[in-house]
């Protein structure tokens, strides 16, 4: 009966989940065109909690769209850590970790805790309305910061004083209707904080129930540099100044000081409570907006022919009936695009027509690449060639062809929308698996690569040591004896760190998939990371293939197949993928007994404004049988920020800790930070908790990613950047 | 915490020693080293603090006679520095006037329609494209206007075409000084407005002949403006 109403309830909450963010996102596509490039945004600053806000009060604004900020906040012995992303321009969430000091309470000395909000602005700021916003705080579980929140902002500017005042108010409940309430609006009780309950779903019953009490404030931005925040706090501090000795509160007013120290930070110090300093750290970016200014080095303008009226012989085709001719057209063209870091693979020639197959290794932007073949393949090819099939093969799989006529590409390299009237004229389609009767570039089979650099493996949120590493050096080997073969590997040596340290070993009471880390880490100093073989392939147009064997990742060895269907134009793609993976021995290369099955049918769909979805269902590494969803917010220069969350039939009570797998996923380009083109970029996955249910398997190389770059949807975000 | 000071240590020293081989590999390393590569430039961009010193050549004729081909002075008001580009290709479209390609040292692109900015390639912030008709048929003395459509880099790897609307004012003939040259010139404003962005470009054009010998034109939000001039034909 128990594990009925669970599987209601998490039914529930998927169901919950998918309608409010999906229900987010095309509306927020619609609504909103691209950010106006004169536009100065205003951005509000942060509280304590990370949010758009006052000092420990949340505030009606929000933050930039696509924002990014980090937010470090300490007093009275609280610190608290948080995320934010304004994944929409009405909608945001944040994810913080909290460290409470002299709990000394339910055996914890220093109390930790995340938690996790979401903000939705319902009226942005009119020339009357003030701009409002609802909140959910710490929305899943009984946490100890869960409150909800209306609350109403409105900017004031005027000629008798600097700057901006921004007025505050709004109600709260929950922990923000602790103190000064004024009754119950939507009735009901109210669950008290349950310390170590297993929490992580959303506490939906407890929303708005309850006691709700009033908050309000003003923050007078002064200057560029200088602001001041007053206000009135309806938070009671019930758990640490009543309950426990943490802090001592004396008033309900906070006062404090803000200064902006560069475009991005901004620092403060505060008075709260009537009893204690703190201060405030807030870092504030937008993907939007990079580190560093991309520049890319131009190439050269396209190479024109002369008219065909005025020199027809230039037109003539007889260059064909030379049967050395591909070979050394390729050899012409190998350099010219080498210098634009392309490297030929093929090259498929007729009087009229001409095929170029290649490797885009510097470039985040296909376009880019696609712009550089087309001018290299202008300078070089006999004039009598009008069309251009430019095909971009990633490791064997070949993306899309992109064909483009020779005379469009001179007629409008200098047109007032030049861009755009190329796109117009050219197409973008499925490029087939292979090139027949093309001249090939011998010298690049085999391949063998290697790449020796410093490493860092973080651990979060042990309870012990919130933030403990690994670091040490770290060898890549990469070995490709034919097109789409790959032997790879990765050994680590690591020379110092803490991983191991940890004295938390697994509780868990599902097969130990994941929660082994620690024995893992203390396994052995030197590890082989993953070394497996890998073939890649198209079988058809819009299929792509995948099959790979090894070493696949720290913790598991197998073997691993995958198919995706994804046609050039579809902003749908579909996949399957089945492996059996072999649990590794915790040092050395042999293996466990424990072994799975375990596979996924995913769908992948591309909304407007660069949202994106996937579904997986299937087996997890437990042998637990569930659904992944992950909603992934994509800019055009590479950035992604995401979420997901897994089901499984695993209980909340055999998960343990958080209820079921969820996290947040982040990716930034090395060019956003550099400035200077590329490809690679950073990646890290951050989960509140680690547990076994809902865990998959880290397969290298998997097909989505590789193969979307070059569709047509990719292609088109970044046309604008085809004549670079 | 001293564990965290020794490996940053370690980090610093490794992003030194991090390298790689082989002809398909990222030839620029792993990301940290390229992460800890970039952070160090900024970090040392921030000590030394002070910018470098426009330093600025006179030139002479001398200069110019010693010196193959066309050559165009370029200033950016953003860092006043002082570069001389080299024209790096001609060519004629379907839409009237001569394009010119101009090419400065550290090789970007800075591409006139007949002395119009319709593009820059390679500045960052750059002008994707633009529209230079109206601007051009304004040169005939009477004034005029018109819309001009300029499509900008956002940074963000796409880029906007914005529609301003423009207006060219004769401000009467000027003699400017090139050199050792006095050039009589029409002296022009235009003055171009979208919403609540605005700029203005300024235009010297040659009484005889009518080409463009000295400008101050807005590349973009980002970049700004840059002052041309035509230092030989």
């Amino acid at each position: 009966m128990q594990q009925a109403t669970k599987q209601r309830s998490s039914a529930f909450l998927s169901a919950c989940l998918l309608a409010t963010c999906l229900s987010a996102v095309p509306r927020a596509a619609l609504a909103q065109s691209e950010t106006d490039i004169f536009a100065v945004p205003n951005r509000p600053t942060l509280n304590f909690y990370g949010s758009a806000g006052l000092i420990d009060m949340p505030s009606g604004e929000a933050l930039p769209d696509g924002q990014f900020t980090v937010g470090v906040s300490s007093f009275g012995g609280i610190t608290r850590n948080t995320l934010t992303f304004q994944a929409t321009p009405r909608l945001s969430a944040s994810f913080r970790y909290v460290g409470i000091q002299d709990w000394n309470s339910g055996g914890f000395e220093t109390y930790r805790d995340r938690s996790f909000d979401v903000r939705y602005l319902l009226k942005k700021e009119g020339r009357i309305w003030p701009a409002i916003t609802v909140g959910l705080q710490d929305f899943a579980g009984t946490g100890i910061y869960a409150g909800e929140y209306v609350v109403a902002t409105k900017n004031f500017e005027g000629p008798r004083i600097p700057g901006t005042i921004k007025v505050t108010g709004g109600l709260g409940w929950g922990r923000l209707g602790s103190s000064g309430a004024i009754g119950s609006p939507f009735g009901g009780n109210r669950p008290a904080f349950q310390q170590g309950s297993t929490g992580g779903k959303p506490s939906y019953d407890q929303w708005f129930r309850g006691q709700a009490a009033p908050f309000a404030g003003v923050e007078w931005q002064i200057n560029d540099n200088w602001g001041l925040k007053a206000e009135y706090s309806s938070d009671s501090y019930q758990e640490e100044a009543v309950r426990r000795n943490v802090l001592t509160r004396k008033s309900r007013f906070n006062f404090g000081a803000e200064y902006q120290y560069s475009e991005r930070i901004r620092v403060g110090a505060y008075y709260l409570y009537g009893s204690e300093f703190g201060i405030n750290v807030q870092l504030q970016l937008n993907p939007k907006k990079p580190a560093a200014v991309l520049g890319v080095k131009p190439t050269g303008p396209v190479s024109k022919r002369p008219s065909r009226s005025s020199q027809p012989q230039a037109y003539s085709t007889d260059w064909s009936a030379d049967q050395n001719a591909p070979l050394s057209l390729r050899d012409k063209l190998k350099p010219v695009l080498n210098a634009s870091g392309l490297t030929l693979e093929a090259l498929q020639l007729s009087p009229s027509e001409a095929e170029l197959r290649y490797r885009n290794d510097r470039y985040q932007a296909t376009a880019v690449a696609v712009g550089r073949a087309a001018r290299a393949m202008a300078q070089i090819l006999p004039a009598s060639i009008e069309t251009f099939r430019i095909v971009t093969v990633e490791n064997n799989l070949a993306q899309s062809a992109v064909t483009i006529r020779r005379s469009d590409l001179e007629a409008l390299e200098y047109d007032p929308q030049a861009a755009d009237a190329l796109l117009a004229v050219s197409g973008i389609g499925a490029a087939t698996p292979t090139l027949p009767g093309a001249v090939l570039n011998t010298d690049l089979y085999p391949d063998f690569a290697w790449t020796l650099g410093p490493y860092v493996s973080p651990s979060y949120f042990d309870p012990d040591e919130p933030v403990r590493a690994d670091a040490g050096i770290k060898l890549d080997l990469k070995y490709r004896p034919a097109p789409g073969w790959e032997i790879a590997g990765s050994i680590r040596h690591r020379l110092i760190g803490n991983v191991g340290d940890s004295v938390r070993l697994s509780n868990s009471r599902l097969p130990r998939v994941r929660t082994d880390s620690v024995l893992f880490a203390q396994g052995s100093d030197t590890v082989l990371e993953n070394f497996y073989i890998s073939k890649q392939w198209k079988p058809g147009n819009n299929v792509y293939a995948r099959v790979t064997g090894g070493y696949l990742e720290r913790m598991y060895g197998g073997v691993s197949g995958e198919v995706l269907w994804k046609p050039v134009g579809s902003r749908l793609a579909l996949g399957v993928e089945a492996n059996y993976a072999k649990k590794r021995d915790f040092s050395g290369l042999g293996f466990q007994s424990y072994g799975v099955a375990t596979g996924h049918a995913s769908a992948y769909y591309e909304f407007n404004g660069g949202y994106h979805a996937q579904v997986d269902v299937g087996r997890y590494l437990a042998g637990d049988i569930g659904t992944t969803v992950t909603l992934t917010r994509e800019f055009a220069n590479g950035w992604r920020v995401g979420g997901f969350f897994t089901l499984t039939d695993v209980s909340s009570a055999d998960f343990g800790e958080g209820s079921f797998d969820k996290g947040i996923n982040l990716t930034i380009p090395m060019s956003w930070f550099l400035g200077t083109p590329g490809k690679r970029s950073v990646s890290t996955t951050i989960r509140p908790i680690q547990r076994d249910g809902g865990a998959r398997l880290i397969v290298p190389g998997r097909l989505y990613e590789q193969v979307r770059s070059g569709h047509r949807n990719a292609l088109e975000n970044q046309w604008s950047r085809v004549w670079e | 915490m001293k564990n965290l000071s020794k490996s940053l240590i370690l980090i610093s020293s490794l992003v030194l020693a991090g390298c790689s081989g082989g002809s398909s590999s990222g030839q620029d390393g792993s990301p940290l080293v390229q992460a800890g590569g970039a952070l160090f430039g900024s970090v040392k961009a921030r000590v030394s603090g002070n910018k470098v010193e426009p330093k600025r050549t006179v030139v002479t004729r001398q200069l110019l006679d010693e010196t193959q081909g066309e050559v165009m002075q370029v200033i950016p008001d953003h860092t006043g520095l002082q570069d001389f580009m080299f024209l790096a290709g001609a060519s004629k479209d379907n839409y009237p006037g001569k394009v010119e390609v101009w090419k400065t040292t550290d090789k970007a692109h800075i591409i006139l329609r007949n002395g119009v900015l319709i593009a820059t390639k390679g500045l960052g912030g750059d002008l994707r494209s633009a529209d230079a008709q109206a601007a051009l048929a304004g040169f005939d003395g009477q004034g005029g206007g018109g819309e001009r459509l300029l499509t900008l880099d956002r940074l963000d790897g796409s880029a906007q075409a914005v529609a301003f609307a423009c207006d060219m004012t004769q401000l009467g003939r000027e003699t400017i000084q090139i050199v050792d040259q006095r050039v009589s010139t029409y002296h022009m404003r235009e003055d171009c407005v979208y919403e609540n962005a605005s700029f203005t470009n300024e235009y010297w054009v040659e009484t005889s002949g009518g080409r463009m010998r000295k400008s101050r034109q807005w590349v973009g939000p980002v970049f700004g403006y840059i002052e041309l001039i035509r230092l030989k034909n």
